[in-house]
């Protein structure tokens, strides 16, 4: 079973894809900030993550660099809003995977994910 | 009208209560941000917090909450990057937007739409991130380092090169090939056509031409195309590409993309890693090869065309039965707070019902531990010897407090809940009434029943309303008492013996007592002859009549007809008692005394005649011993001497008509009880004891009895009636 790891500093929106993961049948994670995600990632080694990049403690970008910078390998989807374009090149340019803007579909995010499990 | 959201049940209270969350962040935040802007911090917090309501609104399909939350962020963001000034015009602007998001938070817990325009404010929020564009444009696109190692320019640096950009150029031009060839006869004819000599030719290097299609609603198209550009560095030499990598890390959109590699990897892999790439609608990948005479073909069928619906998006069945949830962390239910006050602990969500009834059952636990007790007792008197039954009973009535402790606990919430709103509704009304005033909170985190929180809230509002208003003196006769020209209203709660105290306290002008006896004799509510025989205290406790307010005129922020007699009503009617402190020229405290809970009641239990009261200890001062002879009458109502002092007293008997009794020589009881600064000596027969007593409502068919707040049911299984000071004290006529 695929392991997810969620990191989103909103409860809600952890709650949401945990359940659409849940659907999907993989095992899920959570994070709320960039700190408590690089923390869980080495430890857990999750095959997905799906960061958000606006976040307290330890934003998004910062985050995906540690856990990228540990593991080069790592398959990173940034979660981002409208407004965040250049961000997204950056988070791209650092090692991001993928990037799916809120609001998203349930499809969307599985979509993403099978593709980089494939 | 009906609105509908995408959110579940479960979801419901997450929303709402990490919605909420955030709102209060922003005000608080905002405020602060008012009076220090260059803290970074601040303006962190609040983007942060602005975004996080977008994301979550956007989640749920609140168009309107995402789009002023967007247009909010927005100025933010230019406030982060300093583009946009901090001024009172834009925290005000900001503020507003956030009263706005309230309401259509609102919608989500009512499903219903509210009559709300959001147009106006979007639109002045986005004048403001205009103003800051057009003042910040040399600034320029962000986040674009250009890296100039690739593909900028379509080098001729090598023959090969060279020759595959003249290739693309061909293709370009050429109208003979096909953009995106889908047959294999194509694609031979093509490569005949270019093979002319017709000699076997020697595989050299490969090659492949991509062209792909950018969804046009991708937000960050660039971003898809630099994706396109990394793998593509993974899998061998880019020759040319368009747009070029600068203009990619110019983060300008992107619609088409074409590129020609040089690799030697397979078309399978080329294919594989290229479509792993999201929101790319079509891509066709050209197999190329280089010949050994330096002319390029295209290669045999390794052309497709994609889009993502031929992904395999499908999960398989067997990860769909499985179950993930076994090994799912908790996750902590609070998000650190944004402002770092908040620990973060692990929680979970309770119904309030679930934990009134628990409360409920915790309540006839406690009156059965009292009645065993009570039976315990009466047995030990007999001589008999019930050690067994006596461990057990003692065992029971630790357990059984315990879980009181415990239950009460749940339902416990921080203060912070009713203090929250302050600094933000001080802020409105002294800028409306042109008083600069600070609020000063502290012990926010002390915990209250939520209950009691929320029958605190107005007589709060009232006591900060007035002080705004009435206590805190206009800046000009501030500074010429020698004051600072800012007021500050100070907002306390703590925990002093099992009881809660809040104060609410001012710098301001002080309370005349003087003003207060005219006032109250001008309105008839006293007598003059009244008005002259009260000591400076009693003047002061004048301010809790019903009808007095000192106020010269009537404003719309505290004289709304309603004065400190409905603080004080509100607050008797949970058990509390209110007191004042004032000081001319100096200021006034008003100091709050709650219980821990409204739903038990430690209790003073007296007799009057064959009927139990319970009387709330936290309204008790103190007991005494009385000897009737000590009982004098002045003006026909009857006065004690306490301590050199004259004290007022009211037997319990002629309050609630129970028959007297010729007792003449019997000693009696008087129980202090203070409610305001008015203290009377209650008399009746005997004490029988101190006793936590679970508050029952009487009911509707009884109704209301002044003097009477509820009842309860004693240990001896006897029902007490619990009086309610306040309105015996009315009754009373003091």
């Amino acid at each position: 079973m695929a392991k997810i790891l969620v990191v989103d500093d909103a409860e809600f929106l952890r709650v949401r894809l945990t359940k659409m993961l849940d659907v999907d049948g993989y095992e899920v994670f959570q994070a709320e900030n960039g700190l408590k995600a690089v923390a869980l990632y080495k430890e857990i080694h999750p095959d997905v993550v799906l960061m958000d990049v606006t976040m307290p403690e330890m934003d998004g970008l910062t985050a995906l660099k540690e856990i990228v910078s540990f593991d080069a390998k790592a398959r990173v989807i940034m979660l981002t809003a409208l407004g965040q374009e250049s961000v997204v090149l950056e988070a791209v340019k650092s090692g991001a995977r993928d990037f799916i803007v809120k609001p998203f579909e349930h499809e969307r995010v599985s979509k993403a994910i099978t593709k980089l499990l494939a | 009208m009906p609105i509908n959201f995408d959110i579940s049940e479960e979801e419901m209270p997450i929303f709402l209560a990490e919605a909420d969350e955030h709102l209060q962040v922003l005000d608080d935040t905002l405020i602060l941000l008012e009076k220090e802007s260059s803290n970074p911090d601040l303006v962190q917090t609040v983007f942060r917090s602005a975004h996080t309501i977008k994301g979550m609104s956007g989640m749920i399909g609140h168009q309107r909450m995402t789009n002023l939350t967007h247009a909010l962020e927005t100025v933010l963001d230019g406030v982060r990057k300093n583009s946009i000034q901090i001024t009172k015009q834009l925290i005000n602007i900001c503020l507003d937007a956030v009263d706005h998001l309230r309401l259509l938070r609102d919608e989500v817990s009512t499903s219903q739409a509210c009559d709300l325009d959001i147009d106006q404010i979007v639109s002045e929020l986005k004048n403001f991130s205009e103003e800051g564009k057009a003042e910040n444009l040399p600034g320029g696109a962000s986040g674009a380092e250009v890296k100039n190692n690739n593909g900028g320019s379509p080098g001729t640096k090598s023959p090969l090169k060279k020759k595959i950009k003249n290739l693309i150029e061909a293709i370009n031009t050429e109208a003979s090939i096909p953009v995106l060839p889908d047959k294999a006869s194509q694609t031979e004819a093509i490569i005949e056509e270019t093979n002319p000599e017709g000699a076997t030719p020697a595989l050299q290097n490969g090659a492949f031409e991509i062209r792909a299609k950018i969804d046009p609603n991708s937000v960050a198209s660039a971003a898809r195309a630099f994706q396109l550009l990394m793998a593509l560095q993974d899998l061998g030499e880019i020759q040319s590409m368009t747009p070029s990598a600068a203009q990619i890390e110019s983060a300008s959109s992107v619609k088409d993309f074409t590129a020609v590699v040089a690799s030697t990897q397979s078309f399978e892999k080329v294919s594989a890693s290229l479509t792993m790439i999201s929101e790319i609608d079509e891509i066709s990948i050209n197999g190329m090869i280089i010949m050994s005479n330096g002319s390029v073909v295209m290669d045999r069928s390794q052309s497709n065309g994609t889009d993502q619906t031929q992904q395999p998006d499908k999960i398989e069945d067997g990860q769909k039965t499985s179950s993930p949830s076994s090994g799912m962390m908790l996750s902590e239910r609070r998000s650190s707070s944004p402002l770092g006050r908040r620990n973060t602990d692990m929680t979970i969500r309770a119904n309030v019902e679930r934990l009134d009834n628990l409360m409920n059952l915790v309540g006839e636990l406690i009156t059965d531990r009292n009645q065993l007790k009570q039976i315990l007792s009466r047995f030990t008197r007999l001589n008999n010897n019930f050690d067994r039954i006596s461990e057990t009973i003692t065992h029971l009535a630790r357990i059984t407090d315990q879980i009181q402790e415990e239950v009460m606990h749940i339902r416990m919430l921080p203060i912070s809940s009713a203090f929250g709103k302050f600094p933000r509704m001080v802020r409105d009304m002294s800028q409306k009434i042109g008083k600069p005033i600070d609020v000063v909170i502290r012990g926010e985190e002390t915990e209250m029943d939520r209950s009691m929180i929320e029958e605190i809230n107005d007589p709060l509002i009232h006591l900060v309303r007035n002080s705004v208003d009435h206590g805190i003196e206009s800046p000009e006769d501030r500074l010429a008492a020698g004051k600072p020209e800012r007021g500050t209203i100070t907002l306390t709660a703590r925990h002093e013996q099992g009881r809660i105290i809040l104060t609410v306290e001012d710098d301001g002008r002080g309370i005349d007592g003087e003003k207060l006896r005219k006032s109250a004799v001008q309105k008839g509510l006293i007598s003059a002859e009244e008005a002259a025989g009260l000591s400076e205290e009693q003047s002061i406790n004048l301010m809790f009549l019903a009808g007095l307010s000192t106020s010269q005129k009537i404003t719309d922020i505290s004289g709304r007809g309603v004065g400190l007699d409905i603080v004080n009503t509100n607050i008797q009617h949970v058990n509390g008692s209110i007191q004042v402190e004032t000081k001319l020229g100096l200021g006034t405290q008003f100091q709050i005394i709650l219980p821990l809970t409204l739903a038990i009641v430690p209790a003073l239990l007296v007799r009057v005649r064959h009927a139990i009261f319970a009387i709330p200890l936290v309204m008790v001062t103190e007991t005494l011993r009385i000897e009737p002879s000590e009982i004098k009458y002045v003006y026909r109502k009857p006065v004690t001497r306490l301590r050199k002092k004259v004290l007022s007293l009211v037997y319990l008997s002629e309050i609630f008509n129970i028959p007297q009794v010729d007792e003449q020589e019997k000693h009696l009881f008087a129980v202090i009880v203070q409610s305001g600064k008015q203290r009377v000596g209650l008399i009746v027969d005997s004490l029988v004891g101190e006793e936590d007593v679970v508050v029952k409502p009487l009911g509707a068919f009884i109704g209301d009895i002044p003097g009477i707040s509820s009842a309860a049911i004693l240990s001896e299984g006897q029902v007490a009636l619990i009086v309610d000071v306040f309105g015996l004290f009315k009754l009373a006529g003091f």
